[in-house]
């Protein structure tokens, strides 16, 4: 290696003797093999340990043994220990903004249901299934009187009671727009703004006032719109019966007095 | 001045003239793949942070959905893409003593082993979609459920969004491998030509970073969609 000032060759930002100059490190088999071993014992590991129900903890278990798997690949395979710190920068600095792009998204997702409160937005989200129907017992019925499948637990169709029945209004300020839906997209209950005797929407302070239509979905004949038999449900209920119009009633009833 | 005692010596064939030294044009050539790895890293996380905001959001769809994905073929991959990932760092090795033919071994066995991997890619798929599980609008509900159903299983949720992420994260890292066996098969077809020496093997160094990258992929693919409850 030259250190004099009239080199004309540098590597790695030092002055260097000749142009073949190479500093890479090479790493004897056994290194390698014992890090494939390492792999692998991982491997068993984190497949064995699904089989034993950690239940919350499995996800971060499961990561740490998948990150101590990288840092191996990284360090060794990739030569990371040995190489230039520059490429441990420039990988580093991927996995920063991997951060900051996973740390805002779960900020964001975090907030959400705090949002939807102010909004009065009632976004519901169930761990019900489909499956859920097929297991139905009307003659069911939990603690508060909802229907409940064959063995007992509260079935995703447990949500169309649970909105449709009159009871559940008064939690909510009847002024606020209000949305409620469940998982798989299907509005349950409907509020649309109300309309006076002409047909105009009923403002108050600026607000459009919103009243419950009421069930859209007649309770228990929430079905699955992918499968066949949702397809013919859904047509089915493509043509409801009209409700009767109570708020028309008293004025065909005076025009009938004339 | 230079030392006269490696005076002698005359850079390899691909040296270019505009590089001082073969190890800064390796090094140039390696810096730009690890700034390719890290484009990569960014890729992939979108698709895992899709993955933890379903599962975030839908616990039980995600839960009740990933029983049907088969653990040990699952398994199998990982233990094969590992040991592809082990021939390569070996075939690297050989490159930078200069040793084609065992080089060119090694690039063979990694090759057999991404065909290994991608074969059971194909019996997993082909087993999902003879029973309706397509991603996303193409995911039968009827046939799904009554394979779920003959399987001991019942989905909770809509588990066609989670099949969605697994065929996007897997269909695209089995892109990669495809590509992966493109590259692999040009440095054994350079190294067959005895191209390789001591000084220059930048192209089975940077393809087998590129392996790595895939195989680290997996290695978190394997446990988010296969094994995690």
């Amino acid at each position: 290696m030259a250190d004099n000032k009239d080199s004309k060759l540098f590597f790695g930002g030092k002055a260097v003797g000749d142009f073949v100059e190479n500093h890479e490190h090479v790493s004897p088999t056994s290194m390698y093999l014992k890090v494939l071993g390492a792999l692998f014992v991982l491997t068993g590991l984190t497949y064995a340990v699904s089989y034993a129900n950690l239940g919350p903890a499995s996800l971060p278990v499961a990561m740490i043994v998948a990150a101590m798997k990288a840092s191996l690949v990284c360090a060794f395979f990739m030569h990371l220990k040995y190489d230039d710190r520059y490429h441990v920068f420039i990988f580093a600095s991927s996995l920063l903004f991997v951060g900051i792009f996973f740390l805002f998204t779960i900020f964001d997702l975090s907030a959400r249901d705090r949002l939807h409160e102010v909004q009065a937005t009632d976004y519901r989200r169930s761990d019900g299934g489909w499956d859920d129907l097929k297991r139905m017992d009307p003659t069911n019925k939990t603690a508060d009187n909802k229907p409940a499948c064959t063995d007992g637990s509260i079935p995703m169709c447990d949500q169309t009671f649970a909105v449709c029945n009159p009871e559940d209004h008064g939690h909510h300020d009847p002024g606020t727009f209000l949305v409620r839906r469940i998982e798989n997209g299907c509005f349950v209950s409907n509020m649309v703004p109300k309309v006076d005797d002409k047909g105009q929407p009923v403002v108050e302070d600026g607000v459009p006032v919103m009243v419950d239509a009421g069930c859209v979905l007649p309770s228990l004949s929430c079905t699955n719109p992918h499968t066949a038999e949702g397809v013919k449900a859904a047509a089915a209920a493509a043509k409801p019966a009209a409700p009767p119009a109570e708020g028309k009633a008293p004025a065909a009833d005076a025009k009938a007095a004339e | 001045m230079s030392d006269h005692a490696t005076a002698e010596k005359k850079p390899h064939r691909f040296f270019a003239h505009h590089f001082n030294t073969v190890g800064q044009q390796a090094g140039a050539a390696k810096m730009g793949m690890w700034i390719f790895l890290a484009t990569e890293v960014l890729m992939f996380s979108g698709l895992f942070l899709a993955y933890f905001v379903v599962r975030g959001l839908y616990p039980e769809m995600v839960l009740s959905s990933h029983e049907l994905l088969d653990k040990t073929m699952g398994g199998i991959n990982t233990v094969v893409l590992l040991t592809s990932s082990f021939t390569m760092a070996m075939a690297v090795r050989y490159a930078q003593l200069g040793d084609n033919k065992r080089c060119a071994q090694q690039l063979l066995v990694t090759t057999a082993c991404a065909f290994i991997f991608m074969g059971v890619k194909y019996v997993e798929y082909t087993g999902k979609f003879s029973h309706g599980v397509f991603p996303g609008g193409y995911f039968n509900y009827d046939e799904a459920i009554q394979y779920a159903h003959s399987h001991g299983h019942s989905f909770r949720g809509l588990p066609h969004v989670f099949f969605g992420l697994y065929f996007v994260m897997t269909g695209l890292h089995g892109v990669h491998v495809v590509v992966g066996i493109g590259v692999i098969l040009w440095v054994y077809l350079k190294a067959q030509k005895g191209h390789f020496s001591t000084d220059y093997y930048a192209p089975v160094e940077n393809v087998g970073l590129y392996w790595h990258i895939v195989d680290l992929v997996w290695i978190f693919l394997f446990p988010l969609l296969y094994l995690v409850k």
